[in-house]
């Protein structure tokens, strides 16, 4: 264990100094945001490939074990760099016809990776949750972005507001796991879980409390509340950057906390089934809501947020199987890459659409695509039977690998109760298919065009989807490499 | 025949009483203005709190920084926005909700006094006592070698955090209503 190691520490080196440089780019011509995208772009490309040069790192501890570079690290970063690229490349045009192209938007975007992927990497309940505050103030600001726009204003209070009760809820369970455990270490509450056999009461309600600040942020049922409407009220691309960027975040840190101790521990079985069955209520609750609510919703944001709320559903199904059997924790990932690289997809395809102020695409701007605009009729066709989890597309494999990992772990019942869900989620998927090809465009509906960059990654996406539900198999191997040390 | 009076005790009662008025009083206060103070009175009684427990050196950046430069700010603000609305939110809600809130407060209220006694076994496992602390050369020293040393990582960390916050308090002031239409403006 040493201070610094620079050479390990290089990819996240990299993004925050093109932080710093992309504000110094971006400041030589007000005029044109050019200079910032191409600078995100680099920055995003450069810290890609350096965390690809990590990958199968042996885990190693900086910073007076505050932070830790392993391959779970990496693969987060990689994957959040990914997202990054697609969205500074494929949302300008959708920016620039909202009239909120501010160099502004790639400075925010960079910091909320750096949040995000020091959270994956963070050893410590503190440094955990600074890098949770990093990622979640950009995010509150792009939620906002479109500052004259009373439904974004909303959205950007109701999140920010839910965000900071959250950041108390953390905080206090942080003081309460610190008085049990005598560190914010988390390696060094794994140890003690493991060396006393005896779950204190105060440690409980600490970890409590970190739980639901997480759950909160991936919105599972009881916690659901502000993420329709701030879905609904932040501008398109930012709606695909929460879909997939922060969502990706937000159950890595979910993970994390989760496995703060050794359920396997000596006297820790009883603590073990209180956590499994909160696990269990929320993930029946959250993919039935989703499920049902979506059924009837009209506007597409909202569709995809409910949509959201039930894919939460399945990802907690993941961690739950992984209490059991540590090496289940594979399935959430591939869930995870699968969702986020769909759901960056349909919002970079749904920014297309041409309804000016953004008043929101609904289900009939879809009718009659498949006449107006045949390509991107076939690439919504592959996001829309990605999300409903049909065989050769990433969300099959997503949803295979949960429900495996289900199974292996014994519950049976909540992959039986998720497998129905999957059959009423198909009716919501499949329906703008239906009016896509089967009806013929209605007066009202809205004119589909996108720039040749939002097009080309939107294509490229889908083909990546196609790609991870056809061979699957390398993928996945690789993934089931990463552990999660303690 | 003598009395024994654990004095620090007596202080932690009364500063946490002051602090537990204090922030009822925030919240119940119809003028912004006298929230505003309560609140102060709330942050000074925590550097009463942080004093008793030896940390003298947090109580005096306490009421530096919280006393002394936020509320400032809290008070300034208020009076820049000058709000006229002093009406209480709190008998527009329904009464259904009224007891829902109150029970939970209740349920949450003994949880916490369950924890605070089933806490009184635990024994933090950190090496700083007081001893330890005069012995390093004092509060200053010791804070300096945590918060640069142990820490460096989560303090470094805190810039971004900060850039992050004037990008985004400038993304979301600066924009004028007027003229942003094309996004000329930064």
């Amino acid at each position: 264990m040493s201070l610094m190691n620079g050479d390990l520490f290089a990819p996240y080196w990299i993004l925050s100094g093109g932080i710093l440089v992309t504000l110094i780019l971006s400041m030589i011509r007000v005029e044109t945001k050019r200079p910032a995208q191409i600078s995100a772009i680099t920055t995003l490309l450069f810290t890609f490939f350096a965390a690809e040069g990590q990958w199968g790192v042996s885990t190693t501890s900086l910073f007076h074990g505050a932070i830790e570079i392993s391959s779970f690290g990496m693969m987060i970063l990689i994957l959040l760099c990914g997202l990054g690229i697609l969205f500074c490349v494929g949302s300008s045009r959708y920016l620039t016809k909202e009239g909120i192209h501010y160099s502004d938007y790639y400075h925010l975007v960079l910091i909320l990776i750096l949040g995000s992927s020091l959270m994956a990497a963070a050893k410590d309940l503190m440094a955990f949750f600074i890098a949770l505050e990093v990622l979640s103030i950009p995010a509150y600001t792009l939620v906002g972005f479109r500052r004259n726009d009373s439904r974004s204003n909303e959205a950007a209070l109701k999140y920010f507001v839910m965000g900071s009760v959250l950041g108390a809820f953390y905080l206090f369970g942080c003081a309460m796991v610190f008085g049990a455990t005598g560190s914010t270490d988390m390696s060094a509450v794994y140890r003690w879980s493991q060396q006393n056999s005896r779950p204190e009461l105060l440690f409980l309600i600490g970890h409590s409390l970190l739980l639901i600040a997480l759950f909160f942020k991936v919105a599972a049922v009881p916690f659901h509340f502000w993420k329709p409407d701030v879905y609904e009220g932040a501008p398109t691309a930012v709606t695909g950057i929460m879909a997939s960027i922060v969502t990706v975040a937000a159950f890595v840190g979910v993970v994390r906390i989760v496995h703060l101790v050794d359920y396997q521990a000596a006297g820790w079985e009883s603590y073990a089934m209180w956590i499994k069955s909160s696990l269990r209520g929320l993930a029946v609750l959250s993919l039935g809501y989703g499920a049902l609510v979506a059924l009837t919703q009209t506007n597409l944001k909202r569709l995809f947020a409910y949509s959201a709320i039930g894919h939460t559903g399945y990802l907690t199904l993941g961690v739950l199987s992984s209490l059991t059997q540590s090496q289940n924790l594979y399935a959430i990932w591939v869930y995870l890459i699968g969702y986020s690289l769909m759901s960056a997809g349909i919002f970079i395809l749904m920014g297309q659409s041409a309804p000016q102020a953004d008043a929101g695409v609904e289900l009939i701007d879809l009718t009659g695509l498949m006449k107006r605009n045949p390509l991107q009729t076939v690439v919504w066709g592959v996001f829309l039977c990605s999300m409903a989890g049909l065989p050769f597309t990433a969300g099959f494999i997503g949803k295979y690998a949960v429900f495996t990992a289900g199974i292996d772990a014994g519950e049976t019942v909540f992959v039986v109760i998720a497998a129905l869900c999957v059959v009423v989620n198909a009716y919501t998927y499949l329906r703008p298919i239906a009016l896509m090809v089967m009806r013929d465009a209605d007066p009202q509906a809205a004119q589909w065009s996108g720039s040749v960059a939002s097009k080309t990654i939107s294509v490229l996406i889908a083909l990546a989807v196609i790609a991870l539900g056809v061979l699957p198999q390398q993928f996945i191997v690789q993934l089931k490499e990463i552990s999660l040390s303690h | 025949m003598s009395f024994e009076i654990d004095y620090s005790f007596v202080a932690f009662i009364a500063f946490a009483t002051i602090a537990l008025l204090g922030s009822l009083m925030v919240v119940f206060k119809k003028n912004a203005v006298s929230a505003a103070f309560s609140l102060i009175l709330v942050l000074f009684s925590f550097a009463g709190i942080y004093a008793v427990l030896g940390a003298h050196f947090v109580a005096a950046l306490q009421i530096l920084i919280y006393t002394g430069a936020i509320m400032v700010l809290f008070v300034f603000v208020i009076m820049l926005l000058n709000d006229h609305h002093t009406e209480n939110d709190l008998e527009k809600t329904g009464f259904l909700l009224k007891v829902v809130t109150s029970l939970s407060l209740v349920a949450l209220g003994t949880i916490l006094v369950k924890a605070v006694y089933s806490s009184a076994d635990v024994h933090p496992t950190g090496t700083l006592n007081s001893d330890e602390i005069i012995r390093l050369g004092g509060s200053v020293q010791v804070i300096s070698e945590a918060l640069f040393k142990d820490n460096v990582f989560q303090f470094e960390l805190l810039s971004f955090l900060i850039l992050a916050a004037v990008i985004a308090t400038i993304t979301l002031a600066k924009r004028g209503t007027k003229s942003s239409k094309n996004g000329s403006e930064t």
